[in-house]
């Protein structure tokens, strides 16, 4: 039976000849019939309970002779009536005009404040009834016996007994009698009502353990799309939905989107999107993470006005809508909803939809870490490379050390030979042809260094350079914190591109911050500050890396890009005069500008991609 | 610069770069040092040079038994050396480890020669100083030697601080012979005073207090 059509009161019936009262045998038959309906009623099963209450109010009809008995629901918050349960004789058994129930204002007010109403002629009725009395006239109705149904105190609906062919006459004792039977019917369907929740509740914890089983044996993504589908189709079938909907939160606006969805016909197909700006409080409440729900438009509170016309326009009557929070953040939401009829989703099951709903989340959560995984290991390819030039760097820097350290030993033992009285010319000679050939050895490992450098491991692309400059100071901000410089950043807006190899750019900026950050830490200085500077020049970008550190005289100045000059402890003398190689192997020019105390500027000019 | 005869000591040089080995013999010979040059720690102890007074001047990185690898290797056969290591790229636990070893210095290439030099002769310096230490005991172990069975005892005995009464009562003899045989120790192991024997006797590893009457 379908327990949610419109509202039925009475159907239309033919005037018959009035009935005469109903005989004290008719009374007793009925108290036989509430006694046994009453004992039956104990220990039935949910699924019996409709069958059960037809079952009763077919009896009653036969029993008392009416035309038709009818029992109504009253829905929680509306108020308004719904059939539940009905049964009419035969011959009336036609469909007829259906009343609505605000053809019976009178009655309805009257039900709700748990009076019964009982007339046996429409007469009887007083005149403030006279929308009900022409409602009744028109479907037929002669006499009629209407009792509030109470369930633990609360009216909930009522049992109305109609007289098509004849008036009726209803003895009190029928009327009190009817209302305990009310109460019986009532009392089994709120029975089947938590028994239906219940069953919703495990079938939803079965749902759940198939769905994470499934879930975890699908490795690949349009697999798990149809597990997901799946869940949809049977979460939205257990709560009667015409639609359920995965949604996904928007980052950068206030909004929802559709990533999977199950419909339960074609006819209604909820919208791809759930925007702020058409649904303002509903898509404001679910991201903070607040559950709405609704069983019909008239139930939105005030506030969500605004959200009513976008409803009304997609069609939606029911709506839930389970905020999905994934490591404490809202990312996603379930919706189900309804366009064909009102529905009241369970609240009680609002906690299992959030948890197969986070589940589903947290699946598709790893699935974007996986993506986010790969685009992680693409970028680690590239420190790979910045690392094997840094390798590369350090096991050459150890390779040169050989031939300047036996250089070093050999000149220093050339001027200790020299100041003897008679010096020892073989070994001198000796000497001086061991310095020239290990000067050779170290100037061809420069040379494979800058081959290694100009080799095919360049990779020439467009480059951002306030890319490439945020990079490297991610790469170096560690170290300037821990030495206490703080590190600066400025770009010109829109500095065209330029062509060239990251890596090595990376590189070179990466040595002339080295350098400024040594040359701010070596000072005493106040301002322990590293600018590097982006903007355009007359035919590219200009970088500058301006450091407030110790500063050099003239005479070191004109020396920082010869090959193996240095300044520093236990420096090569490479990094600067490497770092030129790489900028005029890219067209440009690197140049530095200094004064003692006053720090130091490097300054890279690079010509624009022609693009 | 101080000039070294060759009775001055040796110092063996291990690295696996041919032109650092021969820079760096060069420049040590010609600052007066006997010199021996070896192209890796493996060729060195298969080698097994010589002499009283030396030093070893290596690379710490080369391929197959490393500078520290020699050390230690060395250590445990118990004919350590004086070490002076030189390395490409020095790191802080690698010297750590190194001084810890017993190492002279610790120098990153390239280095001064005041630097290179200076380390040599610490090296060798020490290295004359263990070999004094053991020709030192080398004698006092000859000295003992010389002594008799008996005379053994009495030192041990004296060395503990008996008195010449205990002693003879221990021994079952006369205080006399006692005092005859105390000169005799004093005088064979070449000791100026009581203290200068009890000095000795500790570095000979005698039990003090032990009863030699009674093994």
């Amino acid at each position: 039976m379908d327990s949610r059509l419109p509202s039925v009161m009475i159907d239309p019936a033919r005037a018959v000849p009035a009935h005469d009262s109903a005989s004290i045998g008719d009374l007793l038959a009925f108290e036989r019939l509430l006694a046994e309906l009453s004992a039956g009623f104990v220990n039935l099963s949910a699924a019996s309970v409709d069958d059960a209450i037809t079952d009763a109010l077919r009896r009653i009809v036969a029993l008392l002779d009416v035309d038709r008995a009818n029992l109504i629901g009253f829905a929680p918050r509306t108020g308004e009536s719904y059939l539940t349960h009905s049964w009419t004789v035969e011959a009336f058994a036609q469909a007829a005009p259906r009343p609505v129930s605000g053809d019976f204002p009178w009655a309805m007010q009257r039900l709700q404040s748990g009076r019964p109403i009982v007339f046996t002629r429409l007469g009887e009725l007083p005149a403030e009834a006279a929308t009900d009395a022409a409602t009744w006239r028109r479907v037929g109705v002669k006499s009629n016996l209407t009792v509030p149904m109470t369930v633990g105190g609360r009216i909930e609906g009522a049992i109305a007994l109609a007289a098509f062919r004849r008036e009726h006459h209803w003895p009190e004792e029928l009327v009190s009698r009817l209302g305990i039977l009310a109460e019986v019917f009532g009392n089994a369907l709120a029975y089947k009502r938590a028994r239906e929740a219940l069953d919703a509740a495990t079938s939803f914890e079965r749902l759940l353990s198939e769905m994470l089983a499934a879930l975890l044996t699908t490795d690949r993504a349009e697999d798990r799309d149809r597990v997901i589908e799946a869940g949809l189709r049977d979460m939205g079938q257990i709560l009667g939905a015409d639609g359920a909907t995965l949604w996904e939160r928007v980052e950068d606006r206030q909004a929802f989107r559709k990533t999977h969805r199950w419909v339960a016909s074609s006819l209604w197909v909820p919208p791809d999107w759930a925007d702020g700006s058409v649904l303002p409080w509903i898509v404001t409440e679910v991201a903070g993470g607040a559950v709405v729900r609704f069983s019909g438009i008239s139930d939105l509170p005030p506030e969500a006005q605004a959200d009513v016309p976008a409803l009304r326009s997609i069609g939606v009557r029911s709506m839930m809508v389970v905020p999905l929070t994934v490591s404490g953040a809202v990312v996603r939401a379930l919706c189900f909803a309804t366009a064909s009829e009102e529905r009241d989703f369970p609240e009680a099951l609002i906690p299992r939809v959030k948890l197969l709903g986070e589940v589903l989340a947290s699946v598709l959560a790893r699935d974007e870490s996986h993506r986010r995984e790969l685009e992680a290991r693409a970028q680690a390819a590239h420190a790979a490379r910045v690392g094997a030039m840094g390798a590369f760097a350090a096991s050459l820097a150890h390779e040169l050390t050989q031939p300047l350290a036996a250089n070093l030993a050999n000149a220093e033992t050339g001027v200790r030979l020299l100041a003897a009285p008679e010096p020892d010319l073989d070994e001198l000679r000796a000497t001086l042809a061991d310095i020239v050939a290990d000067e050779r050895r170290a100037v061809d490992l420069v040379q494979k260094l800058r081959r290694f450098l100009r080799r095919g491991e360049v990779e020439r692309g467009e480059l951002d350079v306030r890319d490439v400059l945020e990079e490297v100071l991610q790469l170096v901000a560690r170290e300037a914190q821990a030495r206490s410089v703080r590190l600066r950043l400025e770009t010109a807006q829109a500095l065209p591109k330029v062509i060239g190899d990251r890596v090595q750019l990376q590189q070179v900026v990466l040595n002339l911050l080295s350098n400024a950050i040594d040359a701010v830490a070596a000072g005493d200085g106040t301002a322990r500050e590293v600018a590097v500077l982006a903007g355009r020049c007359d035919n590219g970008v200009r970088v500058e890396v301006q450091d407030s550190g110790v500063g050099m005289d003239g005479q070191t100045l004109a020396r920082i890009f010869q090959t193996f000059f240095t300044t520093k402890p236990n420096g090569m003398g490479l990094g600067l005069s490497i770092s030129r190689t790489i900028v005029e192997a890219h067209g440009g020019t690197l140049s530095a500008q200094s004064a003692p105390g006053k720090g130091s500027t490097f300054r890279i000019e690079l010509p624009r991609s022609a693009s | 610069m101080t000039a070294h005869t060759d009775a001055a000591g040796a110092v063996f040089v291990i690295d696996d770069d041919p032109s650092v080995r021969r820079a760096l013999e060069r420049q040590l010979r010609t600052a007066g040092f006997r010199v021996e040059t070896f192209a890796s720690a493996q060729d060195y102890v298969a080698r097994a040079p010589q002499a009283a007074i030396a030093c070893i001047v290596t690379d710490v990185r080369m391929p197959g038994m490393s500078g520290l690898d020699l050390q230690a290797s060395l250590a445990q056969a118990g004919c350590a050396l004086p070490m002076v290591f030189i390395t490409g790229h020095g790191d802080i636990p690698t010297t750590v480890r190194a001084m810890k070893g017993g190492a002279i210095d610790f120098l990153s290439k390239p280095f001064a020669e005041r630097e290179i030099l200076a380390a040599v002769a610490e090296a060798l310096e020490r290295s004359r100083e263990l070999d004094r230490a053991r020709e030192d005991a080398k004698g006092l172990r000859a000295r003992f030697q010389a002594l008799t069975p008996r005379e053994r005892e009495v030192l041990a005995l004296v060395a503990a601080g008996l008195p010449n009464k205990i002693i003879a009562d221990r021994l079952g003899v006369a205080e006399a012979t006692i005092k005859v045989h105390r000169g005799r120790v004093m005088e064979k192991m070449g000791a100026a005073s009581l203290p200068d024997l009890v000095r000795m006797s500790e570095r000979l590893g005698l039990e003090i207090g032990a009863d030699p009457a009674r093994r």
